[in-house]
Formats: C-alpha cells, sequence, structure tokens
C-alpha cells in the first residue's frame, strides 16, 4: 500500500467514524433528515412542506470527509413563481392564492417517485429521494478519478394542469442546487402567432398555435453560516475589464452593508459570496442565468438578486393587494420591493433572494406533455474547507 | 419472367447510379468499432460514427436519430468542440488549447475501469480513451398521473493539457436531445509571487503564491445536416420582447445571410435549426433543432485582440476549411483565421450550414481547488423541435383510458360532511387525474378523485366525473340527491351530541356502581 493510498483508506475511515456519530436536528419544522455518502460526506437538515411554496430545507449543514458537521443554511425555499403566457398583460402568482403547497401538493407513489417515499406527518407521500451519480467528481492526470453524487429532494406541485417539480440536490462535494422542472399539460392555446408556436395537437390532429410563457422562479437563501451568531457579510466581485492596464481584469470585491437589488454582469463575471467571519463561505455564481424578467408592475422581477436582512416574516414576494393577508394568515411586508428597506446588513443573517427566468416555447413535444423544462442554479463552497477533502496529494 | 428480373436488377442499378441527393443515406457512413449505436428502453436510437484527432480528440459524424416507432433522420454531418480558449486575468496572452497542444494524440489521457465504472471502455488505437456510458438522470416528463426519465448516452474522453484536465463529454437522450459539456478539472494552472496584485487570491496554507483567475471558453462547431439533403437547412432567431401594454411577443427572423450574434439579457433568444422551412416563419410541419441559451452568465470580450470574442452564436456556410475558432489559418493556411471572419455575409440559401456556439467560465481560485480541483461542468442543450410528433416516449396509439369504478346514484343529507375517494382501473397502470361537474353547491373533486366538502343546498344534481391520465379519458354519469331532512340532519352534529350521551350514561353508571359499591362495603 503506497502512501497515498493510506492517507486515503485513513482518511475515508476518520470520514466513515466521524459520520457514524450522527445526530438528528432538532426540527422545530418537518422532520430530520440525512443522507451520506460512501467518502463520509455528509448532508443533515430538516424537511419541511410549506403551505405556499412546498419543498423548504432548514438548518442545512453539510459535513465535508474528516470535517465537522457545519450549518450553511437556515432556510431555502421558492419565494415565488411568476408564470407570464405572453397573451396576458399580466403574470400568474403562483405563491400567493393559488399556492404550490396545500391542496397543489401532488401524493407521490413509487412509480412517480422513483426513489424512496417520505410521508412524515402528512396523510399522503409528497417527499421523494434519491441519489444519482454525476461522474467524475475529480480528475488528474493518470491518478485514478474520484466519482460523484448527488442526493435530491423533491416535492410535485400542480397548477392548472402544469407540474412543478421543486428539487434541491445535495453533491458529495458541498454544492448546493435547488431547481425546479416544469412540466405537465399545456392548456393554453392562442390565434396570434407572435404569442406562441404553430404545431400539430397529436391527440386531435388539429393544428393550434400554444401559448408561449416566461416562467421566474425566485429561491430564498436564508444563510446563517457555521452558527447563528449573525456575522456573516455578502461580498459581490466584479472582474472588469481594463483595456489601460493591458487588457486585465483586477479583482474587485465590494461588501454589501446594506439590503440591495443586484443584476449580473456578463462581462464582468460579477458573483456573490457569504462569509462566515473566519473567512468559510458559499459562492453564488449567475452562470447558469439567461435572461431577465423585465415586468413593470414588479420592479424586483428584473433583477437577478436581492440581499436583505433576515426577517422570519419575509418569506415570500408577494405581488398586489393579496400581499399582507393570505388565507386570513398575515403576513410581514410585500414584495422584495418592500423588503429592500435600507436596512443594514450587519449583525444580522443575509437573505439573498435569486431569480431566474425561462421562456417556455411549446413544440409537438410538448403535447400532450411538456418535455420537462428545467431550471437550475448551484451555490457551490468557497474556502469552506482548507483544501479539496476529497484528495490528498503525495 | 426472367425478362422481368432483367428490368427490376436494371431500374435498381438505375437508382444506384442516382446522385446522393436521391438516395438520401439512412444510416451512418462506418461500421465496427468506428459505429455507435444505442437503443433506449423507449425504442428511440441514436447511431453516429466517431473518430480521434489530435488537435479536437472526439469528432462525431454522421449522428442520426430515430424517433420512438419512427424513421431513421440524420441529424448532424459532424459535432466536435473547435476550439478551447483561456484567458488569464493577468494578462492579455490567451491561450488556444486546441490549435496550441491539443486534446487528442499525447494529451489524450488513458482511463481505468475506475474512471468509467457504469459503462465500458473504448480503445482509441490501442489506448482506452473513451467511456461510454448508458445512463439516466434527466426528468423526460411529468404529470399528475405519470413520470418518466429520460435514458442518455455519454460519452465522454479525459484530455490533459498542462495541470488542467478537461473531460470532453457528449450526451444524447431519449427524447432526441443533445448536451455537449466540458467538465475542467485536475489542477491550478498558473499562478505569481506578486501577491499583492488583484488578479487572483492565495489560498490556504501558501502565503506567497496568488493563484490567477481565468475564463475558459468553449466554441462548439456543429455542422447541421437535417434530414435528406445537406443544402436546405435553415435558421431562424426568436426574440421576445416586453411591449408596454404588459404581453410579451416573439419575433422571428430567417437568416439568408452568414451571422455572428450577441446575447441581449433583456431579450429571451432561441436560435433554431430547420430541415426546410416553407414560409419565412416556422409552421406547425416543420421540424428542426433548437438552441435557448439559458447558462450565459460570464462573457468573455476582449474586442480589440481576439474579434470574435464579442459573439455568442454564429451561422456560417460549412467549410471543412473552417475548422477551428481561432488560430484556424495555422493548420488551414489558405483560409481565414477565426470564426468572425468566416461570419462574412455569404448566403446561406441552399446552402449547408454550420452552427458555432461559444459558452464562458469565469474560474476564481479557491480553497478546494487544491488539490484536485472538483470538476465544474459548462454546456448547453440543444433540443428537438417538432421531430417527434408527440411527446417522446408516450404511446398515444396504443394507450387505454383510465377506467372509474361503477358509481351507483346517490343521497346524503344537507349538512353532512363529505369525504369520498373514487377509484378507477387503468390497464396500462398509468396514474390518473379526476375533475367533475354538477357536484351539489359545497363539494368538490380533488386532482386525485377525493370528493368532499359540506353540501349546502338541497335538490338533486347530474354530476359527471371525468378522470385523465393525461392521453385518454374517461367520464360517469350519475345523481346526487341531497335531502334537507332538518330534524335528523347533521350526522356529525348528532353524532357529537349521541356520544356525549352515551357518555353520559356510561359516566352515571359508573358513579351508580361506585355508590352502590360504598353502600354495601
Amino acid at each position: 500500500m503506497s502512501l497515498l493510498t493510506f492517507i486515503r483508506h485513513f482518511f475515508c475511515v476518520y470520514a466513515l467514524l466521524a459520520s457514524s456519530n450522527a445526530w438528528a436536528l432538532d426540527c422545530a419544522q418537518g422532520e430530520s433528515m440525512e443522507h451520506s455518502f460512501s467518502s463520509g460526506a455528509t448532508w443533515n437538515f430538516c424537511a419541511v412542506l410549506d403551505e405556499h411554496h412546498a419543498l423548504e430545507l432548514q438548518n442545512i449543514h453539510y459535513q465535508a470527509p474528516g470535517d465537522s458537521s457545519r450549518q450553511v443554511l437556515q432556510h431555502l425555499h421558492l419565494g415565488q413563481v411568476l408564470l407570464h403566457y405572453h397573451d396576458r398583460l399580466s403574470a400568474d402568482v403562483l405563491i400567493s392564492d393559488n399556492k404550490l403547497g396545500g391542496d397543489a401538493l401532488k401524493s407521490l407513489n413509487e412509480s412517480l417517485c422513483g426513489g424512496t417515499l417520505h410521508t412524515f406527518d402528512f396523510e399522503q407521500a409528497n417527499i421523494c429521494t434519491y441519489v444519482r451519480d454525476t461522474g467524475l467528481m475529480a480528475k488528474y492526470n493518470l491518478r485514478p478519478g474520484l466519482q460523484g453524487q448527488q442526493y435530491r429532494i423533491y416535492s410535485v406541485s400542480q397548477y392548472q394542469g402544469l407540474t412543478f417539480k421543486v428539487q434541491i440536490g445535495l453533491s458529495e462535494d458541498g454544492r448546493i442546487a435547488p431547481s425546479v422542472t416544469l412540466s405537465g399539460q399545456a392548456s393554453r392555446t392562442t390565434n396570434n402567432s407572435l404569442y406562441g408556436n404553430s404545431l400539430v395537437n397529436p391527440l386531435s390532429n388539429q393544428t393550434l398555435i400554444s401559448t408561449q410563457a416566461s416562467v421566474l422562479y425566485t429561491w430564498r437563501m436564508a444563510f446563517s453560516l457555521n452558527d447563528n451568531e449573525q456575522n456573516d457579510a455578502v461580498e459581490e466581485f466584479n472582474f472588469k475589464l481594463e483595456p489601460s492596464l493591458g487588457s486585465r481584469r483586477p479583482m474587485q470585491v465590494t461588501q454589501l452593508s446594506t439590503e440591495t437589488l443586484r443584476k449580473k454582469n456578463r462581462d464582468q463575471f460579477r458573483g456573490w459570496r457569504v462569509k462566515d467571519i473566519n473567512g468559510s463561505g458559499y459562492y453564488l455564481d449567475p452562470q447558469n442565468s439567461g435572461f431577465s424578467f423585465t415586468d413593470r408592475k414588479n420592479n424586483w422581477a428584473q433583477f437577478d438578486l436581492a440581499i436583505t436582512a433576515f426577517d422570519t416574516c419575509e418569506r415570500h414576494s408577494r405581488i398586489g393587494d393579496d400581499r399582507a393577508n393570505v388565507n386570513n394568515e398575515y403576513e410581514c411586508g410585500g414584495s422584495i420591493d418592500d423588503f429592500i428597506s435600507g436596512e443594514p446588513l450587519s449583525n444580522r443573517n443575509p437573505v439573498l433572494w435569486y431569480s431566474m427566468n425561462r421562456v417556455f416555447r411549446p413544440k409537438a413535444e410538448d403535447y400532450p406533455v411538456i418535455s420537462s423544462m428545467q431550471v437550475e442554479f448551484e451555490i457551490i463552497p468557497f474556502d469552506w474547507t482548507p483544501t479539496s477533502p476529497f484528495e490528498v496529494v503525495q | 419472367m426472367k425478362r422481368f428480373n432483367l428490368s427490376v436488377y436494371c431500374l435498381l442499378l438505375l437508382l444506384a447510379c442516382l446522385p446522393n441527393a436521391a438516395t438520401a443515406q439512412a444510416s451512418p457512413d462506418c461500421t465496427g468499432d468506428a459505429l455507435i449505436t444505442e437503443t433506449f428502453d423507449n425504442g428511440a436510437t441514436w447511431q453516429m460514427c466517431w473518430e480521434s484527432r489530435i488537435r479536437e480528440n472526439l469528432v462525431l459524424s454522421d449522428v442520426f436519430y430515430t424517433p420512438p416507432n419512427g424513421e431513421p433522420k440524420r441529424i448532424l454531418s459532424s459535432a466536435r468542440l473547435s476550439q478551447l480558449h483561456v484567458a488569464y486575468d493577468d494578462s492579455d496572452v490567451t491561450y488556444n488549447d486546441i490549435t496550441q497542444y491539443g486534446l487528442g494524440g499525447g494529451y489524450l489521457v488513458e482511463l481505468a475501469d475506475v474512471d468509467c465504472p457504469y459503462g465500458e471502455l473504448m480503445l482509441v488505437q490501442t489506448r482506452p480513451a473513451i467511456c461510454r456510458w448508458r445512463s439516466q438522470g434527466r426528468d423526460n416528463y411529468r404529470t399528475a398521473a405519470r413520470s418518466v426519465e429520460a435514458e442518455s448516452l455519454s460519452l465522454f474522453s479525459v484530455s490533459q493539457v498542462g495541470a488542467y484536465a478537461y473531460i470532453v463529454t457528449w450526451k444524447f437522450f431519449s427524447d432526441g436531445a443533445i448536451e455537449p459539456q466540458i467538465g475542467a478539472t485536475g489542477a491550478l494552472q498558473r499562478n505569481s509571487d506578486k501577491i499583492e496584485l488583484p488578479f487572483g487570491r492565495l489560498l490556504h496554507g501558501d502565503d506567497e503564491t496568488l493563484w490567477l483567475s481565468h475564463t475558459h471558453n468553449y466554441y462548439w462547431r456543429l455542422d447541421f445536416d437535417l434530414g435528406e439533403s445537406a443544402n436546405d437547412d435553415v435558421v431562424t432567431e426568436s426574440k421576445t420582447r416586453l411591449t408596454d401594454d404588459g404581453d410579451r411577443q416573439t419575433t422571428v427572423e430567417k437568416f439568408v445571410a452568414e451571422q455572428a450574434r450577441m446575447i441581449d439579457s433583456d431579450e429571451p433568444v432561441a436560435w433554431e435549426i430547420w430541415d426546410g422551412l416553407e414560409g419565412d416563419k416556422p409552421g406547425a410541419n416543420d421540424s428542426g433543432y433548437r438552441i435557448e441559451p439559458i447558462r450565459y452568465g460570464h462573457r468573455l470580450e476582449r474586442t480589440d485582440k481576439e474579434p470574435y470574442t464579442e459573439f455568442d452564436f454564429f451561422v456560417t456556410v460549412a467549410n471543412e476549411c473552417e475548422r477551428f475558432a481561432s488560430q484556424n489559418a495555422r493548420f488551414n493556411p489558405d483560409c481565414l483565421n477565426h470564426v468572425a471572419q468566416f461570419a462574412n455575409g455569404e448566403s446561406l440559401v441552399d446552402a449547408d450550414i454550420t452552427l458555432w456556439h461559444r459558452v464562458s467560465f469565469h474560474h476564481v481560485p479557491r480553497n478546494e481547488d487544491q488539490r484536485h480541483m472538483h470538476t465544474h461542468w459548462d454546456g448547453f442543450a440543444i433540443e428537438p423541435v417538432n421531430i417527434h410528433k408527440s411527446t417522446p416516449g408516450i404511446d398515444i396509439a396504443n394507450n387505454s383510458a383510465p377506467v372509474i369504478e361503477d358509481i351507483e346514484d346517490q343521497t346524503s343529507n344537507l349538512g353532512l360532511r363529505i369525504q369520498w375517494q373514487l377509484e378507477f382501473t387503468d390497464a396500462d397502470n398509468d396514474g390518473a387525474h379526476f375533475s367533475a361537474t354538477g357536484l351539489p353547491d359545497g363539494l368538490q373533486i380533488s386532482d386525485s378523485g377525493r370528493i368532499y366538502g359540506t353540501a349546502n343546498r338541497a335538490g338533486t344534481f347530474a354530476v359527471n366525473v371525468t378522470t385523465n391520465d393525461d392521453i385518454a379519458s374517461s367520464a360517469q354519469q350519475f345523481n346526487w340527491t341531497v335531502l334537507d331532512t332538518s330534524a335528523s340532519t347533521d350526522k356529525e352534529k348528532g353524532g357529537f351530541l349521541g356520544a356525549i350521551s352515551l357518555w353520559g350514561l356510561l359516566l352515571g353508571t359508573t358513579l351508580l356502581l361506585l355508590r352502590w359499591r360504598r353502600v354495601t362495603d
């Protein structure tokens, strides 16, 4: 056995021993769940099915191999979904009167799940988990490659025949990948080709113009890195091309001190990091972002990111007049536009609201059922561990 | 009879001698190890030829797709990575890895079983260097009643260029989609001892080395040949804009000359290539493929030195001499040098068309990159548009409708709380969902077939319940009579009072017994 192999085995055994001391979270809501990979990497969290936004993970802890279990996020869930059929003058607001939780949640069975069903305290199975191989996680020349896996947890909601699979992927290497996959039945048609795509309905053999739609998904990420001491900071990274410096790109890191709305900047490779006082953190890179969702009634919707100070009642970006009273349940605030009130971020846990837009352009493959359209992003560990926890170089 | 046979023979010979356009090639032009064929559980099949070149490494050609229950259709004449351009933040020097080094030959890494644990290794000459992996992992479609995942055929190799290991991957899905991807792993390449400069980051354990931030720009070259003729493909651009009124309108532009296009974040765009186009706009009978840019948060632009970096997407007339997105003249001295020059206004009408697509990723070093760095993946999707007649994998013709179990006429009392789950059977074992019309006021039905609520109006109601599995439906009718029997209306209330009476009786009896026991003691 080479020294390298010995070191690797030592770390694996250590990690397995560490993970064997698994502990259950004390969940104020939902159920405590845990998943350990063969490398020893482990995720712990509380899984919640919320009345308004369906799947939510709370108190998300990541334990890298050989490391201790540390908290990343307090809350992770959808903060709003806007569905705008192009022939209409405004968007449907799915987290509002319509909801993705409650009666909109689909009961899953083994056939629909394809993994492990979880019933929790609910009458019906509404959460499914499964593990996927994700291919080479690391590889260097002739050294044996390391294979990676991702643990996925999801719920499915239905709205007017459409299905929304709300999923959170937790990777072995600490990445967190929230996503929503749109499928189900496309039912809206139009007679104006400016608003849709022509196709032949295979059920009726009739030609129709199926209506296009823009969908905006906004995720709420309430960070609380390592502990709840409210000392996390948010930084913005920019790499602006400076012709005067011979086409160099100096890195500019700015700490964001008050609540703000931000747009991605493709040419400056803009990204955001949330870091703890000890420097460990997570990075949000809007690489997977495509287009802005401009909406004249909702200023916030044109921005890719909003950063607010944590407030327990600012959970959803409500729209319009229903913002303060939803099913007679009082909820504070209104939309993100109201949440951005200039409050300082110091000594408060930061909340990142990240939005992604995608256009549904119908085609024959979407009849009778829409071919899945997934919108995903990820946050990645950034100096979370001193080195890669998976491999040690001799 | 002999004369007839001779005539048929002559006819066949004549057909064989006709030009290629009339005798469409229905399968890839290769055999043996050079041919890849993968048939998925839904019946869809991908076929293609492959080779490994010194520069580009994996080049796929003659790519055919057969939809479930369909005929083989030629999709691509060739597909490959055409440049791997790297720019570091601390300098204006850039690297063109494919033309300066190469991804094949000595840069191609020999793979072991542990690198390809779920698939099989294919030989490049004598070395195992391509992993062929059939996997599941992406949703195909999902409804309330059913969920199907798309299978995929993955082909990947690893090229070690300096400290970086690039995992060039092609995925072909059972729903007709294609995803080119690159995973960048290995180790960080460049550093500087000028730690005070703002071009990188110090990583844990070494305060004297600045690891430099940099951008990877991947240029993909896709020579589409949809259908029988290579020269009838048409490219369109769809752009969506929000109007002042609040609706969103999509306009379609048909490209008639070569193009270099840039993404505008405020105008969602999709580029489509069609197997011929009858009019100026695609209609229901046009089919092709779509590239919709959704992962474009980064864009490296250095137009002063490298003008092609201004654009994300190019449409050119196919030319084998135009092989690399940059530094092309290095290996093709009689040709233009980069892709922006290739797009110089030639007519696309009746021409064989090549699409070029750029994806950028800016890499900021982090502690986790030492060593070895976790793979960061970048790619895009090419999805079929009207290539299928319907959602791939759903057999509309042979689907059976779900059937609700027999429902008799119902009678209930006004004010009674109802909870009633309808049952169904489906010969295909599909799930089903429900809807209803005519239910008594106050009652509703859930998608899963649960009728619930409290009837609040007396009368007889004609109810029609429908169930469907998203493809076919069946229905049942019955009458539901709601009686206004005030004296014995509220079963729950009556039940509750009844329960109180029963408990009262039990309590009274117990007290009497205790009292009797005390007396007798």
